[in-house]
């Protein structure tokens, strides 16, 4: 179904689809047949605990990591085509930019390997949305957590991707960075990219996140404002239950109605493999 | 975003990096100096030795300085996960691959400029030798190990016995080319025998290896 657009627009592709998404690293499941999709303009927060498969989903969708089985498909151009990968920017706990070189050095080669024509006004423009055009000229060594966040984040956004990816980007940030970085966020979001955060401080974006999808242990235990794709019981319920094991015995709590973002009841159960019923 | 571009970026920011931490070439030039001063107290420097053992000798020393650079074409690129971000880009494997070979070849190249006058100087070199057959063999044999070893450096790039696993890798497969290097050498130090034989197998070498390289970019590139 064609999803509403920020400026009223209709948009048959969307901005990410996957689709039963699995990933073994030998033996062990990092990630389990996750399929959902997120429409252009919209927020989704991908929540769940340590190991539970965030940054795993986050590195095959920006594809530094191949599912083992299952497909992604970015702006409806399929993993690891190129078309796929020029739309789409990840934002992780590492910068990917050197340390020895300056700011501008590093975004100058990122605009060789996206092949930017006009890479200066690229990068200027890239900062000015990051907030970042005093870091230009620095070492990225010398560069404090929050500094370096947002060179980082000018890395990201130098190809004017259509689809933003964040893994804890709110981690060892004091609060003045978190407030610049959920601002340039907005921004963001308010020019159509699409983003999606993962987080464990939730609250700083709960209120503005449109869809939520929560995995643990590499499983989609719940899902909230995913289109075709709602739940029916509380997150909390999901994760009591999968923490515990109850849900595969079948001795979870009896289901109780979760409100989406935009106050619905939705009744649909989801397996504990994240695959609609 | 052209193939020539983007090889010339990569090999301009690996030489910048170098110019920087200078990680490699002081520890290329360490290792070489050492081979060939050691081999100098070991030896008595005299001609006739030169020209039995000398070819040997002065590839012993590249190689070990040709080690150094090849382990750190890749491992360059450690620091914050940076070959991350050339995966997930949509940019040729192949031309940023061959901005490694390239800015490897460079780096042999200049310690190898620095080694080989002082080889002549510690082995009392023989006036006899043919100086522009030595470096021309210099040549093609730099080239031959840089597209070798970097391809083998993204192999073994995430091992965790990266430095061990380089050469265990890379010397069985140059056997080839060692060979025709040093014997080359031989022939030009001492002016008995043919050499072009050896410069027509290290040419081969070169071009087969630089190819195949090159086409399976994208698999050493994306191994996880």
């Amino acid at each position: 179904m064609p999803a509403e657009l920020p400026g009223g627009g209709r948009e048959a592709t969307p901005a990410l689809q996957c689709r039963q998404v699995s990933r073994f690293f030998g033996s062990f499941p990092a990630l389990r047949n996750v399929s959902f999709r997120l429409e252009r303009g919209r927020m989704l927060a991908l929540l769940g605990s340590n190991g539970a498969g965030k940054s795993t989903l986050l590195r095959i969708i920006a594809g530094a990591l191949r599912p083992t089985y299952g497909t992604v498909s970015i702006a409806g151009v399929e993993l690891p085509g190129e078309g796929a990968k020029r739309q789409v920017g990840l934002l992780s706990h590492e910068s990917f930019l050197h340390p020895a070189l300056s700011v501008a050095e590093n975004l100058a080669y990122y605009g060789q390997l996206y092949g930017i024509d006009d890479a200066p006004a690229a990068i200027a423009a890239a900062a000015e949305r990051a907030g970042a055009q005093h870091l230009l000229k620095l070492r990225v060594a010398e560069l404090s957590q929050g500094m370096r966040q947002k060179a980082a984040l000018t890395r990201t956004l130098l190809h004017r991707p259509s689809l933003l990816l964040l893994d804890e980007p709110f981690a060892s940030l004091d609060r003045a960075s978190v407030a610049s970085l959920l601002e340039s966020l907005r921004q963001l979001r308010a020019d159509g990219i699409a983003l999606m955060i993962s987080t464990h401080t939730e609250h700083l974006i709960e209120s503005w996140a449109d869809q939520f999808l929560h995995l643990e242990r590499g499983m989609a235990i719940s899902r909230q404002g995913i289109e075709g794709e709602a739940e029916g019981r509380r997150l909390d319920d999901h994760v009591a239950a999968a923490v515990t094991g109850r849900e595969a015995a079948g001795g979870g709590r009896a289901s109780q109605p979760a409100l989406n973002q935009r106050g619905e009841s939705a009744n649909q159960g989801v397996d504990p493999r994240g695959v609609r019923r | 975003m052209s193939f020539v571009s983007l090889t010339l970026e990569t090999v301009k920011r690996d030489l910048r990096l170098e110019l920087r931490t200078r990680e490699a070439m002081s520890a290329m030039l360490f290792y070489a100096l050492l081979v060939i001063v050691i081999f100098s107290f070991a030896f008595e420097a005299e001609a006739s030795l030169t020209t039995r053992v000398g070819g040997g000798l002065l590839w012993v020393a590249f190689l070990f300085a040709g080690m150094v650079a090849l382990d750190r074409a890749l491992g360059r690129e450690q620091p914050d996960n940076c070959l991350a971000g050339v995966r997930m880009s949509p940019a040729s494997r192949s031309a940023f691959l061959a901005g490694k070979f390239a800015s490897s070849f460079l780096m042999m190249a200049v310690t190898e400029a620095i080694l080989l006058p002082l080889f002549a100087v510690l082995f009392n070199a023989p006036p006899t030798a043919h100086w522009g057959g030595i470096v021309g063999t210099a040549v093609l044999g730099t080239w031959a190990l840089a597209t070798n070893g970097t391809y083998f450096s993204a192999m073994s790039n995430y091992a965790r016995q990266r430095s061990l696993l380089l050469p265990l890798l890379l010397l069985p497969v140059s056997v080839p080319a060692v060979i025709a290097m040093v014997q080359a050498t031989q022939v030009y130090l001492t002016g008995e025998g043919v050499a072009h034989y050896w410069l027509k197998l290290l040419f081969g070498f070169d071009v087969i290896y630089t190819v195949l390289g090159l086409l399976l970019a994208d698999l050493v590139l994306e191994a996880e």
